[in-house]
């Protein structure tokens, strides 16, 4: 500060502080990738799919990262985190992504993991010995980790138990939301918020275990029946064992159960098949009495299938349309293809083929030797493989069980949420009801506190942002720093190679969906080709024939539903829904994750 | 043998009568097929002893439904709904065999605690005349000497116990937990800690439900 010439001088200094320029499809909830990290879609799509709006984000994101943080402090794993607040997953151009680095670094402390094994679930990619890393730690730190592994295995499992038990009678207190005032409602939303958080910790903790129980099973099979035969035998023998595992079939089991107990052959079903499905609601309530207690029963359980896909996104009765077209579809079906029946299919043939494995391996000399010469009373090595094959079963069981009351808890955080919209839209802090999937959840907070409103302006910039965002490219495979438009390098031809995730072979005429509202076109018997699919789309599974997925791995939604309900299923096939078209006649092999043109198929 | 007609075999030391043999790689073979059997054994006894306790798991699924409950009841209170007390962790008598044996086997181990201490005491030996060996032997048996003998009346009076020693049973490791109903509406009431007739007991803030 000085005087000259009469005039007062004022020298201020400041930090320079420069805001984050934004892109036009970028709404201000993008993450800055970390330094020098490579991002994958994959895997985090059956959480966060599609475009997460700013509030959902803010709601799963944080939990999610938080998971990881967990899993990995409990497994003993160092990861080098950096400092910003979202460092496992990320999300870029609205879309969630993983930070496939931090999973490759991290995986070879994993037990049962490893870089390749990284490479194979998430991107379906085989490394070459050259590229697979040296496990670190040795032999005994790998020791170690699996004594680690093992001991937050039964407490994976009991947390898995605790929590979709204390969803379901959270459920059924029943909360009278619009009865509650602003502070209970608040303080309501932080006991379900902190027990979804417990809920993403315990899931991708049971992912984990079942990765690793499954990658248990499979080198086990490699040293019995070879390489080549393990895949398969892994995934013949994993049937879920319980009927809990059926949790990620609920819906389209209780859809089948509705139908049968109220519509079929009685008068609910002529006014179901009386016209289009989006009527059909209409023309059931004029019938009185049956109709409207099937009414009811519908509504109740879409109330309670909870959110569609992401915890605390749409619900099942918010948008009834798909739900009402699965159940005319059920009317076309014959019984044989009633879920329980497929599931029972499962079994027996998850059983058969135990036996089956059991009887080869008893029948080589090789093993009758060994046993003779180790003095086995009794087969100790078909007990490891019983063992095993139930352990990997039962996680996979596990993880769908978590993931389905994760979802199911997510349909109470929504009724909050759209509580909250109720009461912003009657103070006039917003315009529409679902500007409040614009805010940040800190901001919704706020503005119910009566805090200071996000401006129109900002949330109307948001808006623009996301409809951009919505309407450019998906996220490409892998990218570093910030995602381009996916370059495709398609290999095309007759034949198409992915992964095997459920066996069996089938021929039938593909049908290319974009999207879950595209469901509606699947006909009986036709082959589901999409990018990938969350638990929403299980409804679509009781009718499809086959299974064409560009994502996904052999412990993804997709391959476990596909798998309990006996459909041939072939994953990570890249490029599916641009070099196959609507109407093509396909075969899916799933037992050999080929996917072939018929023609091509017939002249082989 | 020491005067009184006390021994004690466990203290006594035997002399080698053997050299040592030589690692020569020939046990191998042997060492082996004997994992083998013991593997084999204990696959057989783990099997034998799950078929022996059909209640198996009972626990776990009680601390389990207490963590629900637990959980349930933070939910509730937050809603501002009545949360009432409620106990998950009774317990019921066990057979009338097992207090049997588990009285014999407690007042047996207590009798070898006692002797063994005596038995140090009065030989000639490193404890000799040492006092603690008794007190040490009298403290550790007196306890197993008085959980057997009340396992021990249990199994003699079983359901005729008095009152005092049935709570007892209700409280400790001496009954057995009680499985969680299987009946969904009892289920209910033992892992919702709520009174349904009083849903909301909440009086909206001043200013009303709006911001």
């Amino acid at each position: 500060m000085g005087v000259r010439g009469g005039r007062l001088a004022v020298l201020q200094t400041r930090p320079i502080t420069v805001q984050r320029s934004l892109r036009a499809d970028d709404d201000g909830f993008d993450t800055e990738p970390a330094t020098e990290a490579t991002y994958t879609p994959i895997g985090v799509q059956e959480m966060l799919p599609g475009i997460v709006p700013p509030l959902l984000w803010t709601i799963n994101g944080p939990m999610l990262e938080d998971a990881f943080h967990r899993l990995f402090a409990d497994l003993g794993i160092s990861a080098r985190w950096g400092t910003g607040p979202f460092q496992a997953v990320g999300r870029f151009r609205g879309r969630a992504a993983l930070n496939l680095s931090l999973l490759r670094e991290a995986s070879a402390s994993m037990p049962g993991g490893s870089r390749a094994e990284v490479e194979r679930q998430y991107l379906g990619r085989v490394l070459t010995q050259d590229e697979e890393p040296r496990p670190s730690g040795g032999k005994l730190g790998r020791g170690l980790a699996g004594l680690r592994a093992l001991r937050i295995r039964r407490r994976v499992e009991d947390e898995v138990l605790l929590f979709a038990e204390a969803v379901e009678w959270v459920l059924a207190l029943g909360v009278s939301l619009s009865a509650l005032p602003i502070g209970r409602l608040l303080a309501y939303r932080t006991r379900v918020r902190d027990l979804a958080h417990r809920g993403y910790a315990v899931e991708v903790a049971a992912a984990a275990g079942a990765a690793a129980a499954y990658r248990g099973l499979e080198m086990a099979l490699e040293r019995w029946v070879g390489k080549e035969e393990a895949p398969l035998w892994a995934q013949r023998i994993t049937a879920p064992p319980t009927p809990s595992g059926q949790a990620g079939c609920n819906c389209a089991i209780t859809l089948w159960d509705l139908y049968g107990e109220h519509v079929s052959g009685r008068a609910p079903y002529e006014a179901l098949m009386a016209g289009p499905p989006d009527g059909a609601e209409e023309r059931i309530k004029a019938l009185g009495g049956e109709g409207e207690r099937f009414l009811a029963a519908l509504g109740a359980a879409m109330r309670h299938f909870g959110s569609m896909a992401v915890y605390g996104g749409p619900t099942w009765d918010e948008d009834p349309a798909f739900v009402w077209e699965c159940i005319t579809r059920c009317g076309g079906l014959g019984p044989t293809a009633a879920p329980q029946v497929r599931l029972a299919k499962t079994r027996s043939d998850r059983d058969e083929a135990f036996r089956e494995l059991q009887a080869r391996l008893r029948g080589s000399w090789k093993w009758r030797l060994s046993r003779v010469l180790t003095g086995q009373i009794v087969d100790v090595r078909g007990r490891v493989l019983r063992r095993l094959a139930t352990d990997a079963a039962g996680f996979l069981s596990l993880r769908e069980r978590a993931k389905a009351a994760l979802l199911v808890l997510g349909g109470e955080e929504r009724r909050i949420i759209l509580e909250a919209a109720r009461r912003l839209l009657g103070s006039g802090h917003i315009a529409r009801p679902d500007d409040v999937f614009l805010l940040a959840d800190g901001e919704l907070e706020e503005m119910l506190l009566g805090g200071e409103p996000v401006s129109s302006a900002e949330v109307m910039r948001r808006r623009v942002a996301l409809q951009r965002a919505h309407d450019g490219e998906p996220l490409p495979e892998t990218f570093e720093g910030l995602p381009g438009v996916e370059a495709l390098t398609l290999v095309s031809g007759d034949v198409l190679e992915g992964w095997a995730a459920s066996p069996g072979r089938i021929r039938g005429r593909a049908r290319i969906l974009r999207s879950l509202a595209d469901g509606r076109d699947l006909r009986e018997g036709e082959i589901l080709v999409a990018r990938s699919t969350d638990p929403s789309w299980t409804p679509l599974f009781l009718v499809a024939g086959g299974i064409v997925l560009e994502e996904g791995g052999p412990l993804s939604h997709a391959a476990i539903v596909a798998r309990e309900f006996g459909l041939p299923a072939v994953l990570n096939v890249k490029g599916a829904t641009h070099l196959i078209s609507t109407g093509e006649d396909l075969v899916v092999d799933g037992t050999g994750g080929l996917v072939a043109r018929a023609a091509g198929e017939e002249a082989a | 043998m020491a005067p009184g007609g006390w021994s004690l075999a466990l203290l006594e030391r035997r002399p080698h009568d053997r050299p040592p043999r030589r690692a020569d790689g020939r046990g191998v073979r042997p060492g082996l097929m004997g994992a083998g059997i013991l593997v084999s054994g204990g696959i057989l006894l783990v099997d034998g002893i799950r078929k022996l306790m059909p209640n198996r798991g009972v626990r776990r699924q009680v601390v389990i439904a207490r963590g629900v409950r637990g959980v349930v009841a933070g939910v509730a209170r937050a809603a501002g709904l009545d949360v009432r007390k409620g106990d998950l962790s009774q317990r019921d008598l066990r057979s009338r065999w097992a207090y049997l044996a588990l009285g014999l086997t407690l007042v047996g181990v207590a009798a070898l605690m006692v002797r063994a201490g005596v038995a140090a005491f009065v030989h000639h030996g490193t404890l000799h005349g040492n006092p603690w060996s008794v007190g040490l032997a009298l403290s550790l048996g007196v306890p197993f000497l008085l959980a057997g003998g009340l396992a021990l009346a249990i199994a003699a009076r079983y359901r005729r116990c008095p009152g005092s020693l049935l709570r007892l049973v209700g409280r400790t490791w001496l009954g057995r937990l009680r499985p969680l109903p299987e009946d969904p509406t009892e289920r209910a009431l033992a892992l919702i800690p709520v009174s349904r007739a009083e849903p909301t007991r909440v009086r909206p803030m001043e200013g009303g439900d709006a911001p």
